[in-house]
């Protein structure tokens, strides 16, 4: 019997399955992100840092266990989470449900979306 | 010279809201609203009207800055309504909402950050935006809203002033319809 059965998923997996998880559900300009793309997307904005399509595979398949934190920051403003998505569970199972909500509504197609203010706005004047 | 185009300004501005007024009578008319009625019947008027059910979710929206939110999907209509709150603010919100549709009113700019981190607080609401695209209202749609609401709610208290008094008979035949899509829809 493979004993990974019953393994308590290592920290470095856990990392690389959050990554993962962001890539597959989190859409970015409306669209999935390969990681070929998003390297070449990254390295616009920081040159220096040469983030490599495979480099961020190997994020995703925990071959990569210690990004350096800049990375995961980067990761995070990209996929519109904050950086504690990485970290704690209670946040990361939050995101993915607001994610799954997300992906809900686009697949019904939501047409229009608004709120009203707490007060009745004030009449305008003709500029 | 200024004070005269002030005074056009006020007169253009006054003759803007007695327009909005009119048209706003006119929407809730087209309801034909029971005396008796409440915000459910209104809420069912307007889903028939639509041709779409319209589904309504109480939550605690107070951090949110917002206190209702309509989405428009293909299949029909959800509002968000702010649940603690007085049944009677609760009525307003939903009337308000409501009203957005009566009027017509699409997403023109962008959804509100507000609106965005009311349902997705840990999300960007850049990403919610792109992951959605588009829609909101505009500060006239609100205005509009407010004003179609206001008399959706007057008219649930006290009846229209009777200019053509209508049939008797088509009035219970309304109200039947509504019952009979209540219960179906449940």
């Amino acid at each position: 019997m493979p004993d990974d059965d019953f393994a308590v998923p290592s920290e470095a997996s856990l990392l690389a399955q959050r990554v993962d998880q962001l890539f597959r559900m989190s859409r970015p300009q409306g669209r999935v992100w390969t990681d070929d793309e998003l390297a070449e997307h990254l390295g616009h904005e920081r040159p220096d840092a040469r983030i490599t399509g495979d480099y961020l595979r190997e994020l995703r398949t925990g071959r990569q266990a210690n990004p350096p934190a800049a990375l995961l920051a980067s990761l995070a403003a990209f996929f519109g989470v904050e950086i504690s998505y990485f970290f704690d569970q209670a946040h990361t199972d939050r995101v993915a449900y607001q994610l799954a909500v997300l992906e809900q509504l686009h697949n019904v197609g939501v047409r229009g979306a608004g709120s009203p203010p707490h007060r009745p706005p004030k009449s305008r004047r003709n500029p | 010279m200024l004070i005269r185009q002030r005074l056009v300004d006020r007169l253009t501005h006054g003759r803007r809201l007695k327009n909005l007024r009119r048209t706003a009578h006119a929407l809730v008319d087209a309801l034909d609203l029971p005396a008796d009625g409440d915000i459910t019947t209104v809420l069912d008027r307007v889903g028939a009207q639509r041709g779409r059910p319209i589904q309504l979710i109480p939550m605690p929206m107070s951090h949110s800055g917002a206190c209702g939110l309509w989405i428009a999907t293909r299949e029909g209509d959800l509002v968000f309504h702010e649940s603690m709150t007085s049944p009677r603010h609760q009525d307003h919100i939903i009337a308000h909402e409501l009203a957005h549709m009566l009027c017509g009113h699409a997403g023109i700019e962008a959804i509100a950050d507000e609106s965005a981190r009311l349902l997705f607080p840990d999300l960007d609401p850049d990403l919610v935006r792109e992951m959605l695209g588009r829609s909101g209202y505009q500060n006239h749609d609100e205005q509009e809203a407010e004003i179609v609401a206001t008399i959706m709610l007057e008219r649930l208290v006290r009846p229209a002033p009777a200019e053509a008094p209508a049939e008797a008979s088509e009035g219970d035949d309304a109200m039947a319809l509504a019952r009979i899509d209540r219960s179906l829809r449940r």
